[in-house]
């Protein structure tokens, strides 16, 4: 895997699919390769955030609580 | 085109009350109309013809009775395929695992038929409700232009209300499905703060995000169905707008994709507001430009959750672009969803605190009038049309779309307003307000 979490081929991804519960061809996980590239450059983007709150349960938490 | 297909749900019960129409023969007229111009729309996968002249007949007999349900009393509305109505099948628009037959209806639903409302038919929507038409159940068209998509996903619902073939329908909104059809077909559509509207019966798409909720051909009508659809109370006109402080929320990125049109209808809108003698200013947020990144980082997962067993077991079922999203889902870490629900949680805390300035937001509802097709879920055009409506979702507010007018090739530009947790009413309120300015206008389409 490269530097970015984006950096991935095909075989990287059918393995984290794998791990993530689906099992898939190498020729099925060439398909969904652009798919889950576009995904992950928006975690990527996430990452570089600095958000220090929690995370969890977010918004199904009672809102007064999150003023 | 009869007068009585677009009538208020209030004038329609005024006119059951006073004898002049029955429930038996608007809910004829109804299906008429929809046998009459579905062709033409695709909004409905079923009708359910002889359970919804049943339950006409059984409210006329009521009301002749003096049993009188309140304002829901023997009107017909729609429900999306992906809401169960006992009796009727739900096939989510997809060939996975599709058809079903539930015995039991949603919550939501019994809720309706507790108010008197007439089950009409069960209504076209994107592929489980994730962003992609199913090639064998095919667009809904758009009542104000058949060449045109009437948004998504709950398309079918908009599309119905906004040609007079029903009186009202439930959608459900996980990233904008309620509120950009709504803005897409020029009716209101509300999606209400979270957790108001029980979701049991209502298929998942993402449990953090998912809401349903009322499409209507007027603020009041959407407020009745609500009313209907929880069994509480909505007042659309509690508030006035006289001192009322009305926040306009800066988006980033909306200079790239707001159409002029849109731009000049949503500046009309608050003029509108402030010659009723609300207060306008301009208010914003930081990182609203990641409200889509966090958006699809939770839902992504979630619905690969959802559709595990499913996804296993006849992936062939889905749609190619449904199929690849569920798919997609399984990649994303674990610590990439943590981080969307940190951003969750702070943007929820910082609207909290931003409404300690302003009373209501607003903001267009999509930033263009209704595109030929859907553009797909995670691209560019996806985001453009998510623009507004999604960071609504992550935080849980009520967010209402209401009509602000045509665009120069007549077309509906919708207008979002946006409330506190739980004010519901007041984010109705506007709208009504905003209504009486700009009255809702009906749909052109006519039957061959």
């Amino acid at each position: 895997m490269g530097s970015k979490s984006s950096d991935i081929d095909a075989e990287t991804l059918r393995r984290m699919l794998q791990a993530g519960g689906l099992e898939v061809t190498a020729e099925r996980a060439a398909r969904i390769l652009p798919v889950v590239v576009a995904l992950l450059k928006g975690c990527d983007r996430l990452a570089r955030l600095d958000i220090e709150g929690p995370g969890g349960a977010g918004i199904t938490q009672a809102p007064d609580a999150l003023a | 085109m009869s007068e009585v297909d677009f009538l208020s749900i209030a004038e329609l019960g005024a006119r059951y009350r006073g004898k002049a129409l029955s429930p038996v023969e608007v809910t004829r007229q109804a299906l008429s109309r929809i046998k009459a111009l579905d062709g033409k729309l695709n909004a409905f996968i079923a009708l359910l013809e002889s359970d919804a002249l049943a339950q006409a007949a059984a409210a006329e007999r009521e009301l002749a009775a003096g049993i009188d349900h309140g304002p829901l009393h023997g009107v017909p509305v729609a429900i999306k395929d992906l809401i169960a109505v006992a009796g009727a099948p739900t096939t989510f628009a997809s060939r996975a695992a599709s058809p079903q037959h539930p015995g039991e209806d949603a919550a939501l639903v019994r809720n309706l038929r507790k108010a008197g409302a007439v089950l009409i038919g069960k209504t076209n929507l994107l592929e489980y409700a994730y962003g992609a038409v199913h090639p064998d159940y095919g667009q809904t068209n758009n009542p104000w232009d058949p060449a045109r998509t009437s948004g998504g996903s709950s398309g079918g619902s908009a599309a119905a209300v906004g040609a007079g073939l029903c009186f009202g329908a439930v959608g459900t909104d996980t990233g904008g499905s309620i509120r950009i059809p709504a803005a897409y077909c020029g009716v209101a559509g509300l999606k209400p703060s979270f957790g108001l509207v029980d979701l049991e019966g209502v298929q998942a798409l993402s449990w953090s995000l998912d809401h349903a909720g009322p499409l209507a051909r007027s603020v009041a009508d959407a407020a009745r169905l609500l009313e209907g659809m929880t069994g509480r109370f909505f007042p659309a006109k509690r508030h006035g707008l006289k001192g009322l402080k009305i926040g306009v929320m800066a988006h980033p990125g909306e200079s790239r994709f707001v159409q002029p049109a849109v731009k000049s209808r949503f500046e009309a809108a608050l003029s509108a507001l402030e010659e009723g003698g609300a207060e306008i200013q301009p208010v914003s947020l930081p990182d609203l430009d990641h409200a889509a990144d966090a958006l699809l980082t939770i839902l992504e997962p979630e619905a690969s959750v959802i559709h595990q067993r499913l996804i296993a077991a006849e992936p062939g079922g889905f749609g190619e672009l449904t199929r690849l999203q569920i798919e997609a889902g399984f990649a994303l870490p674990a610590t990439a969803y943590i981080r969307a629900q940190q951003l969750q949680r702070e943007l929820a805390r910082r609207y909290s605190r931003l409404f300690a300035t302003v009373d209501a937001i607003l903001s267009p509802s999509v930033p263009w009038v209704a595109p030929a097709e859907d553009p797909a879920l995670g691209e560019d055009g996806g985001e453009g049309e998510m623009l507004y409506s999604a960071i609504y979702n992550l935080v849980g507010l009520p967010a209402l779309s209401v009509f602000a007018g045509l665009s120069p090739e007549r077309l509906p530009v919708g207008i979002q307003i946006v409330a506190p947790w739980g004010a519901d009413d007041l984010a109705l309120s506007i709208g009504a307000a905003l209504e009486a300015r700009i009255p809702p206008i009906a749909a052109p389409l006519q039957p061959d």
